[in-house]
C-alpha cells in the first residue's frame, strides 16, 4: 500500500492522532478551476472564510460570445500558482499549516478542471496531507452555509439554475440525501427556452420575472406536472411544451397573445410545483431551515411566495450572498471540511469528470 | 543535486530523478489521456523505490513541450507547484532537446519531430549531439509540415546524414524512407521521452547555474487556441 491511498491516513496516523478532530483547529486550501474562474480560499473549520481569491477571466472570453476551452485552460495555468500565493498571503497562513488541500474534480471543462486539480494533488502530496476532490454542485449548496452561519440543522435545501433542479435534505451539515431532482429539463433551462420562444431575450430567468409583474398569473391554467404526485422529483418539459401548444393554438385561432400573462402564468405554473415539493418535504422531514440556492433563486416572486409559505411552518428560508453565487473556492474549502472530518479523503489518482452528478 | 525530471508532453508519463552520478531511477508509461491520474502515484513508487523522501529534492526539471496541450499543462502544474511549495530551483528544457539528447555523440543532423496533428510536426534542427543539447539547435522550435520540412533538409544539406526521433517517426516513416535524402531513423527505445534523460539534462543544466523562474515558465504550445485563430481570420 502507497502513501496515497486514502486508508492509509487511518493506518499511519489516526491511532496516533495525527488527524485532527471536531473542534480542533482545522485549516484547509481548496482550489476551483472548473469553467473561467481561477480561485484558490483559506477556510477554517469549514465556515470561516479567511481568504477567498478569484481570478476571473470573463473579459477574455467576451469577443468568442462565451468560454473557449482552451483559452480558459491556458489562462488558469498562468493564474494558478500566483492565486494560491495570494489566498495563503491573505489569510496570513504558511504552506506548513495548511491540514488538507481540496479541489473541484467535476462538473466542468475537464482541461480547466485538470490545472486545479493537479496542483492540488502536488500540493497534499509534498505537504503529505489529505488530498479532498469536491463535487462542484456540492460547493454551491455549501456557498449557503458560509453565508448563513446561523443555519440550523436539519436542512432542505432547493437548488435551482439552469443546469439543475434538485431538492436535498441534511440531517446535518456534513450530509446530504437527494431526495428529488428534474426528470427532464432544468427550472432555469424552461425559463430560457419560454422567453425564447416569447421574444423576451436571454438570460430567459429575469426576462419572464420582469415582464410578469404586468402579466396576470392566472390569467392561463398550465399544468403543474407532479405537484400531486407521490414524488419530490420534478419535470418541467411537459410544462414548456404546455406553453408552446397554447401559443400555436392560439396563433392558429388568430387569436391575441398576451406576452405578460403567458410568462406570468408560466412562472407561477414553476413556481407552484417547486413550492409544493418543499412543503411536502417539510410535513415529512424533522426540518428547521431551509435554503434556496442556484441562478433561480434569483426570481424574487419565487422567494417571496415561498418564503411567505414558510412563515406558516415559522421556517426561516435562507439564499446566499452573492459573492458565494459565482463560481469561487471558499465553497470547496467548506465542503472540504465536513469531508475532512468524516476522513473522506480521495486518491491521489482522481480523474477530472466533466459530467459529475450530484 | 538531487533533481526530478517530468514531462508529459507526449503519450509517455515521463518521471525520472538523477543526481551528479547519473541516473538513479525512471518511471516511464505510454498512457492515453491518464496523465493526470498516474503522475503522483508515479512519483511516489520513483521515491520509495530509490528510498528517497520528497524533502530531499535539490531541483526540478521540466520539458516545457511543444506536445500535447492538456498534456503539457498537467506536467507543469505539477513541476511549477511543487518549486512553489518547496521552494526549489527549476529548469524548463524543451521536449525537443531532451528527444534530440537521445541521439549521444554524433556529428550528423538530429531531427526530433513530435506529432502536430493535420500533418505536421513540431521540430527543430540541431547540428550534433553535445552534452548541452540546446546549444546545438540551428532554428527555433515550430510546428511544420513534413513535407516542407523535407524540402528544407534538401536545401540546407543535400549530402548531410538526418537521424530522426520522436513520437512522429512511426507515423511518417514511409515517407522518410522513401526520401532521397540519407535518412536514419531513430530505434524505439530512442524516440521516446525518458524520465531519466529529463533529470540528467535538468541535473547538468541546473549544475551549470542556470535557473527559471517557475512563475514565469509557460509551454511551448506553438500554436494558438483554434478559436483565436478562427477569430483572427474574421477581425483581421
Amino acid at each position: 500500500m502507497t502513501w496515497m491511498e486514502p486508508e492509509t491516513f487511518e493506518i499511519l496516523y489516526g491511532g496516533s492522532g495525527w488527524l485532527k478532530e471536531e473542534g480542533d483547529e482545522i485549516i484547509i486550501l481548496a482550489i476551483e478551476s472548473s469553467c473561467d474562474e481561477t480561485s484558490a480560499a483559506v477556510v477554517r473549520n469549514g465556515l470561516e472564510v479567511l481568504s477567498n481569491v478569484v481570478a476571473s477571466q470573463v473579459e477574455l472570453h467576451k469577443k468568442y460570445g462565451g468560454v473557449v476551452p482552451e483559452i480558459a485552460s491556458r489562462k488558469h495555468l498562468e493564474l494558478i500558482n500566483p492565486v494560491i500565493s495570494e489566498a495563503l498571503h491573505q489569510a496570513g497562513v504558511e504552506f506548513g499549516e495548511l491540514d488538507a488541500v481540496a479541489a473541484t474534480y467535476g462538473p466542468g471543462l475537464v482541461g480547466s478542471l485538470l490545472v486545479g486539480l493537479t496542483a492540488a494533488k502536488t500540493l497534499a502530496y509534498a505537504l503529505q496531507v489529505p488530498f479532498i476532490g469536491i463535487n462542484h454542485i456540492v460547493g454551491h449548496i455549501y456557498a449557503n452555509f458560509i453565508s448563513n452561519n446561523e443555519i440550523q440543522a436539519p436542512v432542505l435545501c432547493l437548488t435551482v439554475s439552469g443546469g439543475h433542479s434538485d431538492l436535498l435534505y441534511f440531517e446535518e451539515l456534513g450530509s446530504y440525501e437527494l431526495l428529488g431532482s428534474t426528470r427532464d429539463d432544468a427550472a432555469g433551462e424552461a425559463f430560457d427556452k419560454i422567453a425564447r420562444v416569447l421574444g423576451l431575450g436571454y438570460p430567459g430567468g429575469p426576462a419572464i420575472e420582469r415582464i410578469s409583474r404586468e402579466g396576470n398569473p392566472a390569467a392561463i391554467d398550465f399544468p403543474r406536472p407532479f405537484i400531486d404526485e407521490d414524488t419530490y422529483d420534478f419535470s418541467f418539459s411537459g410544462l414548456k411544451t404546455a406553453v408552446l401548444n397554447y401559443l400555436n393554438s392560439q396563433k392558429q385561432r388568430k387569436a391575441e397573445i398576451n406576452v405578460a400573462d403567458v410568462a406570468a402564468s408560466f412562472q407561477q405554473a414553476v413556481i407552484d410545483v417547486l413550492i409544493a415539493k418543499v412543503l411536502k418535504a417539510v410535513e415529512n422531514y424533522p426540518v428547521k431551515s431551509v435554503i434556496l440556492s442556484g441562478g433561480v433563486s434569483a426570481n424574487s416572486s419565487l422567494r417571496e411566495q415561498l418564503a411567505r409559505r414558510l412563515e406558516e411552518y415559522n421556517l426561516p428560508l435562507y439564499t446566499p450572498e452573492l459573492q458565494y453565487c459565482t463560481d469561487n473556492a471558499a465553497m470547496i474549502g467548506s465542503v472540504a471540511y465536513y469531508k475532512y472530518l468524516k476522513r473522506d479523503f480521495s486518491p491521489l489518482t482522481l480523474a477530472a469528470k466533466a459530467n459529475l452528478k450530484l | 543535486m538531487l533533481t526530478l525530471g517530468i514531462d508529459t508532453s507526449t503519450e509517455i508519463c515521463a518521471l525520472g530523478l538523477a543526481d551528479e552520478e547519473g541516473i538513479l531511477g525512471e518511471v516511464n508509461f505510454r498512457l492515453i489521456h491518464r496523465h493526470g491520474e498516474e503522475l503522483h502515484s508515479h512519483l511516489d513508487y520513483l521515491l520509495q523505490t530509490t528510498e528517497k523522501r520528497i524533502e530531499d529534492l535539490e531541483g526540478l526539471c521540466i520539458g516545457s513541450g511543444p506536445g500535447s496541450f492538456t498534456g503539457l499543462r498537467i506536467g507543469l502544474t505539477a513541476a511549477k507547484t511543487l518549486a512553489q511549495v518547496l521552494d526549489l530551483p527549476i529548469v524548463a528544457v524543451s521536449s525537443l532537446d531532451i528527444l534530440a539528447y537521445n541521439l549521444s555523440n554524433t556529428e550528423a543532423w538530429l531531427l526530433p519531430v513530435i506529432d502536430a496533428r493535420r500533418e505536421r510536426v513540431y521540430t527543430a534542427i540541431y547540428k550534433g549531439w553535445a552534452r548541452d543539447i540546446e546549444s546545438r539547435r540551428t532554428t527555433v522550435p515550430r510546428a511544420v509540415a513534413i513535407e516542407d520540412l523535407l524540402e528544407e533538409l534538401r536545401e540546407l544539406d543535400p549530402e548531410g546524414v538526418f537521424y530522426f526521433t520522436g513520437n512522429a517517426v512511426h507515423q511518417y516513416q514511409s515517407l522518410l524512407t522513401a526520401s532521397e535524402l540519407n535518412i536514419k531513423l531513430a530505434t524505439g527505445d530512442k524516440r521516446i521521452i525518458r524520465g531519466g534523460v529529463v533529470a540528467a539534462l535538468g541535473q547538468y543544466y541546473l549544475a551549470q547555474g542556470r535557473r527559471d523562474n517557475y512563475l514565469e515558465i509557460t509551454p511551448d504550445y506553438l500554436k494558438k487556441p483554434q478559436a483565436e485563430i478562427n477569430w483572427q481570420k474574421i477581425h483581421g
